[in-house]
């Protein structure tokens, strides 16, 4: 500097000797523009340009989209109804009758005496769900309720109350309970997920308008008291007047009682445990 | 380069290798058929037979998503321990783990959150039907009253109309008795007419308002029944007098008809509003 006597230019010596912030240097940044593509050059050259021949194709004047013309266009002919409003928002069942799953139980494709979950019916290719596309599980029909006649212990996301009772009325237990997107697409393709090395997670669980139906006792809510839900089993059999089976002393018993923790995804399988074939 | 003669590839092919798999592989073998049923078909190929790759780090040549902990993380997912990955970096770490708690904390309410607020919202909705279906039963209750209200008046304002309507025929015969023509109600000889009826009225009035002073200070012994009895006849008288008026209609009124006259204002002017 010069108060230190050395001969080093100062900031502003700098400064001033660079190009000034002017509209006549101001321009474009690099990359922002393109040379304009010129048509009919070439060796292609003159004739239609890749346009076609003749009108509004040719010339590029075509009119808006949806425009009809002058006539009063569909899309303000028709009334706007809201009937389908929100529907890519909402939660989506695969339909499962018990006519189907008694099919599948039939052909040996769904192992009785094992728990049955989604894994389970993905697996024996009874359902197809797709997270991606909105699916947040199977949801019991109770088409078939009356020829239905297996002892289950199942899992599903969604049940009518004449498809639980069919299922109870057999010995059975059934379950409803919730996964989040991210858990079901591990409980369907457990492979895949294994494969990626990573511990499994914990379920998350339900949003809170669906918290009252996990809670709850008369939809078999995997969240429920299991006393209540015993009493509801109970007042079930008498509403569909069919006599409650003892599962106590079923040899099946231990299998029947099998349930997950709400926040399980695998059966016998902790959340956070790594792939179970290595360990 | 860790292997100079296979580079990127272990060479270790023990039998300890994609043990995982192989042992998922033997499980479904024993209950499926190995080879396929028909002959005709091919065997399907045997997968791993080269071993295990793990790109070196340094190669320039390696992918980008062949290195790093995802990549390991699908290498032990594959072959387990035999690739030789560390388990322990599969976890988050523990300042990951802290976040990812924290992160839940934030954006995931507790089970007894969410029903203390679906309750909530369940009490308020009760309460707001509760309070309506109170307000409704209670406009309910003071329904009948008001019907008969509504009632009541229809038939007053419907009587009422009738009167002045009556009012106003005898006014307009009277005024005809007078001048001898079909006469306008809005003709200006007409409403004078109404005017000096008003007037005689309003003396009239004054006057009986004297008389009764009068009669109250001097006699005040006698009985409040007679001067009662003579109101009444004097009212008769003039109600007659005022519907025959012919020439001496106003000298008439003047004297007598406490009631009709007073009636018969009521009468034009309302006749008159509308």
């Amino acid at each position: 500097m010069a108060a230190s006597g050395s001969k080093g230019r100062s900031a502003g010596d700098l400064l001033k000797g660079l190009p000034r912030v002017t509209l006549a240097n101001l321009g474009p940044n690099p990359g922002a523009r393109h040379r304009e593509k010129r048509r009919g050059r070439g060796i292609h050259g003159g004739r239609k340009c890749g346009r076609g021949h003749k009108g509004q194709r040719q010339r590029g004047n075509r009119p808006r989209l949806g425009f009809e013309g002058g006539q009063t266009p569909f899309y303000l002919r028709i009334p706007k109804y809201t009937f389908n409003e929100g529907h890519s928002f909402r939660r989506q069942y695969h339909p499962l009758s018990l006519n189907h799953l008694q099919y599948l139980i039939d052909l040996g494709r769904v192992d009785t005496t094992q728990p049955i979950d989604l894994t389970q019916l993905v697996n024996g290719r009874g359902v197809t769900v797709q997270p991606l596309k909105r699916h947040y599980g199977v949801q019991l029909v109770e088409e078939g309720a009356d020829t239905f006649q297996a002892k289950i212990n199942i899992e599903v996301q969604w049940a009518s109350e004449l498809a639980i009772a069919a299922v109870e009325k057999n010995g059975g237990v059934i379950t409803t309970s919730f996964y989040d997107p991210m858990s079901l697409g591990i409980l369907c393709k457990p492979i895949t997920f294994f494969m990626r090395g990573k511990p499994i997670p914990k379920r998350m669980l339900p949003p809170e308008d669906l918290v009252r139906y996990y809670t709850d006792a008369e939809t078999r809510g995997y969240l429920a008291d299991p006393v209540k839900i015993l009493e509801a089993r109970r007042k079930l059999a008498q509403k569909y007047g069919y006599i409650l089976p003892d599962i106590s002393k079923d040899e099946l018993y231990k299998m029947l009682c099998t349930r997950k923790d709400p926040r399980q995804i695998f059966f016998g399988l902790a959340p956070g445990s790594l792939n179970p074939y290595e360990a | 380069m860790h292997n100079s003669e296979a580079p990127g590839l272990t060479a270790a092919r023990d039998t300890k290798m994609a043990a995982p798999i192989n042992r998922c592989c033997a499980r479904l073998r024993a209950v499926t058929l190995y080879y396929p049923a028909a002959g005709y078909h091919a065997r399907p190929r045997r997968w791993g037979l080269s071993g295990i790759y793990k790109p070196d780090p340094q190669d320039p040549k390696a992918r980008e998503w062949q290195k790093g902990p995802r990549f390991e993380a699908k290498l032990y997912g594959r072959h387990g321990s035999a690739s030789g990955v560390d388990p322990a970096q599969l976890w988050p770490s523990p300042q990951r783990l802290r976040d990812i708690e924290e992160e839940e904390k934030q954006w995931y309410p507790s089970l007894q959150d969410m029903l203390d607020r679906v309750e909530a919202k369940e009490r308020e909705v009760q309460k707001k039907k509760e309070d309506r279906d109170r307000l409704i039963a209670a406009n309910l209750a003071k329904m009948p009253k008001m019907v008969e209200d509504w009632r009541r008046e229809r038939r007053e304002r419907r009587e009422k109309e009738e009167q002045e309507k009556v009012q106003k025929e005898r006014l307009l015969a009277q005024a005809r008795e007078k001048f001898g023509v079909n006469i306008d109600y809005r003709s200006p000889k007409f409403l004078e007419m109404v005017k000096d009826l008003e007037k005689q009225e309003k003396k009239r009035r004054k006057l009986l308002k004297k008389q009764l002073k009068e009669e109250s200070t001097s006699a005040s012994a006698e009985p409040a029944a007679a001067a009662a009895s003579e109101s009444t006849l004097t009212a008769g008288e003039a109600t007659s007098a005022s519907n025959q008026a012919g020439e001496a209609g106003t000298a008439e009124t003047k004297a007598d008809g406490t009631t009709s006259a007073s009636t018969v204002v009521g009468g034009t002017t309302s006749s008159r509003e509308p």
